[in-house]
């Protein structure tokens, strides 16, 4: 008999690691939502994703985020009062920089589960869009929350070396 | 005389968190944007601390390390790194280039001030 690995849960792993880094970073609470049902998309909003790659994985991590949010933030981390200097170019920044910091938290969840991986840089768009969920492809797993009546969505996609 | 705090980090939000983190304190922050440029601060101002991002382009912080470790006069220069990756091989390695010790992103700025304060002096700037 063929031995079946057991998959991590990757929604389980998106929400305790996307809830852990806004609480340590914003000192945030948040609202995990059981499904996308009702989210609202903000008129503008950053997509910031990470991939990360590993002998047994290969997958990213991608956040969605409404841009009043990630200019929220960067009022907080960086202590700027004035809104001139919360460039484009900033909030831009700090998506990636969030998606850094979940991807590592799921990266180390990923590991302690048996498979370990690296993270690469991040990259960031203004488009609204978080990657097609295929049924036949790469195992998924989305994350809806709501922090300071913001919804923001996480999509972890995985690709397992092994069956 | 008032400790010397290189911050090198490619993302300018944390660079500009650590400024804010630091403004009440009586220290000098110097800032570099990636390895190449940070090695160059650090051999230019000799810092007392330098805190290191891990994963940067141009030059990641283990190549800026290795290179810095080379100069005589940086082989002790206290580092603090910066990681969102807590794998145990990328610990590990900062480990062997004598890596004072490491903060995980996203941190809790009181961890960071207390790594940072058993390092050098924090002394408030009302004070000093």
């Amino acid at each position: 008999m063929t031995p079946v690995s057991i998959k991590p849960d990757l929604r389980r792993i998106g929400a305790s690691a996307f809830t852990e880094v806004l609480d340590t970073l914003l000192s945030l609470p948040v609202i995990v939502r059981e499904s996308a049902n009702g989210r609202p998309v903000a008129p503008d909003e950053i997509s910031s994703s990470v991939l990360l790659t590993g002998q047994r994985l290969s997958g990213s991590v991608h956040l969605r985020l409404p841009q009043a949010f990630v200019a929220y933030a960067v009022r907080r981390l960086a202590g700027l009062d004035d809104d001139a200097e919360n460039t484009k170019e900033l909030q831009d920044d700090a998506a990636g920089e969030l998606a850094n910091m979940v991807a590592g938290r799921v990266a180390a969840k990923l590991a302690a589960d048996g498979y370990p991986c690296k993270l690469h840089t991040p990259t960031t768009s203004r488009s609204a869009s978080l990657p097609d969920q295929d049924q036949n492809g790469p195992a998924h797993g989305r994350t809806d929350l709501i922090c300071e009546g913001h919804w923001l969505s996480l999509e972890i996609q995985c690709g397992y070396a092994d069956p | 005389m008032t400790p010397r705090i290189l911050s090198i980090d490619d993302s300018k939000t944390i660079r500009l968190m650590l400024a804010r983190l630091f403004r009440p304190f009586a220290c000098e922050l110097l800032e570099a944007t990636n390895g190449e440029e940070g090695l160059a601060v650090a051999l230019r101002a000799n810092p007392d601390l330098i805190i290191l991002d891990y994963n940067m382009p141009v030059m990641d912080g283990i190549a800026m390390l290795r290179k810095m470790r080379e100069d005589p006069g940086m082989k002790r220069t206290p580092v603090i790194m910066l990681t969102a990756d807590s794998g145990l091989q990328s610990l590990a390695t900062v480990a062997r280039l004598g890596v004072r010790d490491y903060v995980t992103k996203p941190f809790r700025e009181e961890e960071l001030l207390a790594k940072v304060g058993r390092i050098i002096p924090l002394i408030s700037r009302t004070e000093a």
